[in-house]
């Protein structure tokens, strides 16, 4: 017999807040892989290195804010848009950087 | 969702996934499961399996994440609709950059794009995944009424 509406309704929220969870679960992994990238290309820094770092970030300021992190989400957003000034002058404010990757993972 | 399913004699919207992110995709997937309508027929995590899923399964729609690895969203974009008229629903995001890209992904044959930074501070993933099987349902019906011999109600 098929769903009623207000059925397929609740049944969607349970799917989608498992989801959630295994996404909250695997934050620390994520924080951990911008991290690194953030590190690599501190040690070797090059365009290649930075929008890799780029598109970690980019990827967690989308997701993190539709998951419910919206602080995360926003500091993410805000670490996005200093790299891509960065990618875009030559120039990247590096303390500003390293600021919010520390308020992100704490 | 079940209750707005298609009658019985109407086949499943047939959707591939293109999203790098595997929670995103997740999410779709579930919504849009829920929901007689649609069918998720193939998931792409990069531009490049876009393009191949898209060769190969066909799918009646696309959603499309832009910033992906391998190849963009936008890349994959172009390339699609230069085979097939399969419409694509762009995933964009809120920054300059994101804005830019958006454009670019409608001038490259995107039908619509839908901001998911524009949702991520201040809408749920519930809402967004809503709105996104909305728009589907309205790009396959608008793609099956205007295919030779569609319905052209």
């Amino acid at each position: 017999m098929p769903h009623t509406l207000e059925q397929s309704r609740a049944i969607a929220a349970a799917k989608l807040q498992a989801i959630r969870d295994s996404y909250v679960a695997r934050l620390p992994l994520q924080l951990a892989e911008i991290q690194a990238a953030w590190l690599g290309h501190q040690a070797a820094p090059s365009t290649d290195a930075l929008t890799a770092l780029h598109r970690l970030v980019h990827r967690l300021a989308g997701s993190a804010g539709l998951f419910g992190l919206r602080d995360v989400s926003r500091k993410a957003m805000a670490l996005e848009q200093l790299i891509e000034q960065g990618l875009a002058t030559g120039h990247l404010q590096e303390r500003k950087m390293e600021q919010i990757l520390q308020s992100i993972g704490g | 969702m079940n209750a707005q399913g298609p009658s019985a004699c109407q086949r499943p919207i047939r959707l591939l996934i293109a999203d790098d992110s595997m929670f995103l995709r997740m999410a779709i997937g579930a919504i849009c499961e829920l929901h007689d309508g649609i069918e998720v027929v193939g998931e792409a995590e990069n531009g490049v399996e876009a393009v191949e899923l898209a060769r190969s399964l066909q799918p009646d729609i696309i959603t499309m994440d832009l910033d992906m690895p391998e190849m963009d969203g936008l890349t994959a974009t172009a390339l699609i609709r230069c085979e097939a008229e399969i419409p694509i629903i762009v995933l964009s995001s809120l920054s300059e950059r994101g804005g830019e890209l958006t454009s670019r992904a409608l001038a490259a044959g995107a039908v619509e794009c839908i901001c998911k930074s524009e949702s991520a501070l201040d809408v749920d993933l519930a809402t967004v995944a809503q709105r996104m099987v909305d728009r589907i349902m309205h790009w396959a019906k608008q793609s099956a009424s205007s295919a030779p011999g569609g319905d052209q109600a």
